[in-house]
């Protein structure tokens, strides 16, 4: 209970429903997974405190639900997150197409200076990809956000993508409160994850 | 003095730039309230909007800063806004005594928010009126303070005399709800007798009565008086279907849970299925841990339950009248209090009688004790005046004061000017010093025999903080101590020593750090008791139990499937998590050691004002001064870890509410949409509600922990500011001289 942090990040994760947003989150937070699925009602958070370039970070991680019968609740949730996760699942075009409605949801909802990032989940089913990675690192740049091709269930890059987005947001802060020192570079830090695409 | 003239100088710092606030003395200059609301405002300019207040609202004032330390920072209200109005001089006791909660709070910031208690956060906007939320002051009261104060008095006994017990309330004992006093653990669940600890409570159905706050859940194991004995038979009987039809307004547990009005009670209550069913179900090991657990143990737990549905379904709960019951360990607690009355009463016969004679000595007393230019014979005298104070508080003799009187008191005022005006050169300088700690950490560090910085603070010599952070190690009271005790208070130097030495009483306050890393957090307290070993077995295996036999004994099987991933999920997430039955052991703890410090405090304050009355022996008494902010400190220590036990039980029992919540609610949602009733949808509203309330109150719990955060960083920056100013202003002229008197020659 006790101050054990340098920063509260909210951060938030939406996407279709069936993405793998709670997988993320579990992988994420609680090195966990579990192939059942189960749908997400309505709105839910976890919390990790990591260690970004020697600031403790809190990430209190909102967890929304895809389905479009929630959505009022959740976009309630927007204009409280530094960050927002847009999750896609590789192989499902349609959530892919839908991410265009998740960024205007985006758009409508969130803060104005909120950060974005990325994501194409389930990226060890390499046989049923129907989202070629080369488009989702199009439509980031597109966007002007991060881009990462994870797996929760493997375990592929979603340590390094919730690292990237705290940091991202943690630039943004520093470069806020003092313009002149710019000590934090995003870039260079960012390409350390290695093994992960990123864009 | 040392003691209180060092807590004077600290409130007269606090004040310094407050219109119409000037602290020469711990009684009047306290009793139009501003100074209260002035050192509230310095701290959290926030809470409270200090130009809008009028000095002579003294009934406001008071309520207003009382109100708002309570309910903002968790600092018990120990004075009563009616007694200010109607004491022409407050009890000085008391009001030192109160100052000094101030003073631990603001000095010893808790990342959590505070010595005494956890200003609550989560509370939603729907919640139930607190009783202790500030209510509307009739206007009446203000325009016409006599009125008021014939009141009070008529109400004699309400200041001084427990609510509930009717016998006299010692000031350590003091707990006022509502603008009521009761002995702290006089302060009892109506249902089933458990102290009621802040936040735990809601007001009970009979006007003045308060109750748990998860009442309708948990019927009363221990109590077999309780209407509820029956209902735990009931329940357990009753499968988990019963969930939903908690939900139909027929069941017959809302009343057996509780004597209410079956209208007003039962439909309220019907909103919170979840709860209500954990007590039906808590014999076949429900996913409630906390309120299970502390069924099956009748233990602490329950209070710690506070189950947040109730503020989830906002709209719903406000009008809950509180039902059921849940038992805490009524044995100990209640013949603690017993006990604790029995001796209050012994101590209180003869109390009241002499509290009768002294009145004209009072003023005559505060005049040489605030007067006195010695140091050392200040002290003496300035207890001294608390004891004539306090008769007049205890008889709540308004307006029996004679005129001489209070001339003497014009001309004793005039001198404590002057002093003061001389203190300000050396001692304000000295103290303010003292005050920026921060920023004379960062320059005087090797002064400071203890880590510098602060500490979370703990009481002395026993290990209460389990969970503390590594904060430990910053310990501002140590430092700060150091130079008050050399600039205020008699030879004694070393400030590092904890011997009740004449010197100030805030070296005393120091934290102690070395019991702190020894102890784990399982042994923090040396288990007194066989009540926590007692406690553990069962609750385990009901923990281990709960996440998925609840839901998976719902009606519907596959859902029953999907809970038990979801629980495993969350049990297995919660690495951090305490165990209920260690949080239950650990309020079981503090309630012996608080009971324990109360008995003490007793015969403390017996002595202290003997010692006022007696005009005793200068060192004699400011060792009991010590004593006594020592003692009280460590009151406000414990209640605080207590408040933050609650607290981190709430989260735990918010977490543990929301799968079977959701489990419940995923239910409702696969049905079909053409066969769902009308009663279907409105549930499934409802559950969606509380679900999203439990979210959100988590969330609020999180986000106050994280204000209280930045506000420790921002006062830090202050005081960093204030440091540099002080500096450079010192720079020209008293540089030399007081610098280095303040950290020159430290040890």
């Amino acid at each position: 209970m006790a101050k054990k942090y340098d920063f509260l990040f909210k951060l938030l994760l939406i996407g279709d429903s069936g993405v793998g947003k709670t997988c993320l989150i579990i992988r994420f937070a609680e090195d966990n997974f579990n192939s059942t699925y189960i749908s997400t009602i309505g709105i839910d958070f976890k919390v990790k405190t990591i260690d970004v370039d020697g600031k403790k970070v809190k990430l209190q991680i909102w967890d929304t639900a895809g389905q479009e019968r929630f959505k009022t609740i959740t976009t309630a949730y927007y204009r409280g997150a530094m960050g927002i996760i847009l999750v896609y699942d590789i192989t499902d075009e349609k959530s892919f197409e839908n991410i265009q409605n998740w960024m205007k949801s985006i758009k409508e909802n969130a803060s104005a200076g909120v950060s974005r990032m990325l994501l194409g989940n389930k990226c060890d089913i390499e046989t049923k990809r129907k989202v070629p990675k080369e488009v989702g690192v199009k439509l980031a740049k597109d966007h002007g956000i991060s881009f990462f091709e994870t797996s929760a269930k493997s375990s592929i890059c979603v340590e390094e993508s919730f690292f990237l987005l705290a940091r991202d947001i943690l630039f943004k802060i520093n470069k806020k409160q003092s313009p002149t020192a710019r000590e934090e570079k995003l870039t260079p830090t960012d390409k350390k994850s290695s093994k992960c695409a990123l864009i | 003095m040392a003691a209180v003239k060092a807590l004077q100088q600290w409130c007269r710092l606090q004040c310094e730039g407050y219109r119409g606030v000037e602290v020469t003395n711990m009684t009047t200059s306290f009793r139009d309230g501003l100074a209260f609301c002035a050192i509230l405002h310095r701290h959290r300019p926030d809470l409270i909007h200090f130009d809008s207040l009028r000095k002579e609202n003294i009934y406001e004032n008071n309520h207003l800063a009382f109100h708002v330390a309570e309910d903002q920072l968790g600092i018990p209200a120990l004075l009563d806004a009616e007694d200010m109005v109607a004491l022409k001089v407050p009890d000085r006791l008391s009001i030192l005594t109160y100052v000094s909660q101030y003073y631990n709070y603001f000095h010893g910031r808790s990342p959590i928010g505070g010595m005494a208690g956890i200003k609550r956060p989560a509370e939603s906007p729907g919640d139930p009126p607190s009783t202790k939320k500030n209510q509307p002051v009739p206007a009446n009261v203000v325009t016409v303070p006599s009125q008021r104060a014939a009141q009070s008095n008529r109400g004699g006994t309400m200041s001084s005399s427990c609510n509930a017990c009717k016998t006299h309330v010692h000031l350590v004992q003091r707990h006022l709800v509502d603008g009521k006093l009761y002995h702290r653990n006089c302060f009892k669940c109506s249902e089933c007798s458990t102290i009621l600890l802040p936040g735990t409570y809601k007001p009970g159905i009979k006007p003045g009565t308060f109750i748990c706050t998860t009442h309708q859940n948990i019927p009363n194991v221990r109590n077999p008086a309780s209407p509820n004995q029956n209902t735990s038979t009931l329940s357990s009987n009753q499968n988990p279907k019963s969930k939903l039809e908690d939900l139909v307004p027929k069941s017959d547990q809302k009343i057996r849970s509780s004597p209410v009005p079956a209208g007003g009670s039962s439909k309220p209550d019907r909103q919170t299925p979840p709860t209500s069913t954990t007590n039906n179900n808590n014999a076949t090991a429900k996913p409630f841990t906390i309120s299970a657990l502390s069924q099956r143990t009748a233990e602490p737990t329950s209070r710690v339950t506070t189950p947040r549905n109730q503020q989830t379904t906002i709209t719903s709960s406000t009008n809950k009248p509180p039902a059921g019951t849940s038992s805490f360990q009524p044995q100990t607690s209640s013949s603690v209090a017993l006990k604790n009355q029995q001796a209050r009463q012994r101590f209180f016969q003869p109390e009241t009688g002499t509290s009768t004679s002294g009145t004209s000595s009072r003023s005559g007393v505060l005049a040489s004790v605030q007067v006195d230019p010695s140091p050392a014979q200040r002290s003496v005298g300035v207890s001294a005046a608390g004891g004539g104070d306090r008769k007049g508080r205890v008889l709540l003799k308004v307006g029996q004061w004679g005129k001489e009187e209070k001339e003497e008191k014009e001309r004793a005022k005039q001198v404590i000017i002057k002093k003061v005006l001389e203190d300000k050169m050396s001692g304000a300088a000295a103290l303010k010093h003292a005050e920026k700690r921060p920023g004379a950490e960062l320059k005087d560090t090797e002064k400071s025999p203890a880590p510098s910085g602060r500490v979370q603070m703990r009481p002395v010599g026993a290990c209460l903080q389990p969970t503390s952070s590594p904060r430990a190690n910053r310990s501002p009271a140590a430092f700060t101590s150091n130079k008050e005790s050399r600039d205020y208070s008699s030879p004694s130097t070393n400030s590092a020593e904890r011997e009740p030495v004449p010197s100030d009483w805030r070296s005393l306050l120091k934290p102690v750090t070395k019991d702190q890393k020894s102890c784990g957090s399982r042994d923090r307290l040396e288990p007194q008791s066989s009540g926590p070993e007692a406690l553990k077995a069962p609750p385990t295996s009901a923990r281990g139990t709960t996440g998925g036999s609840a839901p998976a004994g719902g009606a519907n099987r596959s859902a029953g499937v999907k809970d038990d991933v979801t629980t495993t999920k969350l049990a297995k997430g919660n690495p951090d998590r305490v165990p209920a039955e260690d949080i239950d052991a650990e309020l079981q703890q503090i309630e012996e050691r608080l009971d324990q410090l109360e008995k003490e405090g007793v015969e403390l304050e017996k002595k202290l004002r003997a010692c006022e009355e007696n005009r005793e022996d200068d060192l004699l008494q400011n060792e009991l001064m010590v004593q006594w902010f020592h003692l009280i400190r460590n009151k406000q220590v414990y209640m605080r870890r207590e408040s933050e036990l609650v607290y981190i039980a709430k989260t735990q029992d918010l977490e543990e509410q929301q799968p079977s919540v959701e489990a419940e609610l995923r239910r409702l949602l696969e049905k079909p949409e053409h066969l769902k009733t009308a009663f279907d949808r409105k549930k499934e509203e409802e559950l969606m509600n509380r679900l999203v309330g439990i979210v959100n109150d988590r969330n609020a719990i999180l986000e106050g922990l994280d204000e209280d955060r930045l506000r420790e960083e921002e006062e830090d920056e202050q005081l960093m500011k204030m440091m540099e100013s002080l500096e450079t202003k010192k720079d020209k002229d008293k540089k030399k001289t007081v610098k280095s008197k303040l950290f020159g020659r430290t040890t």
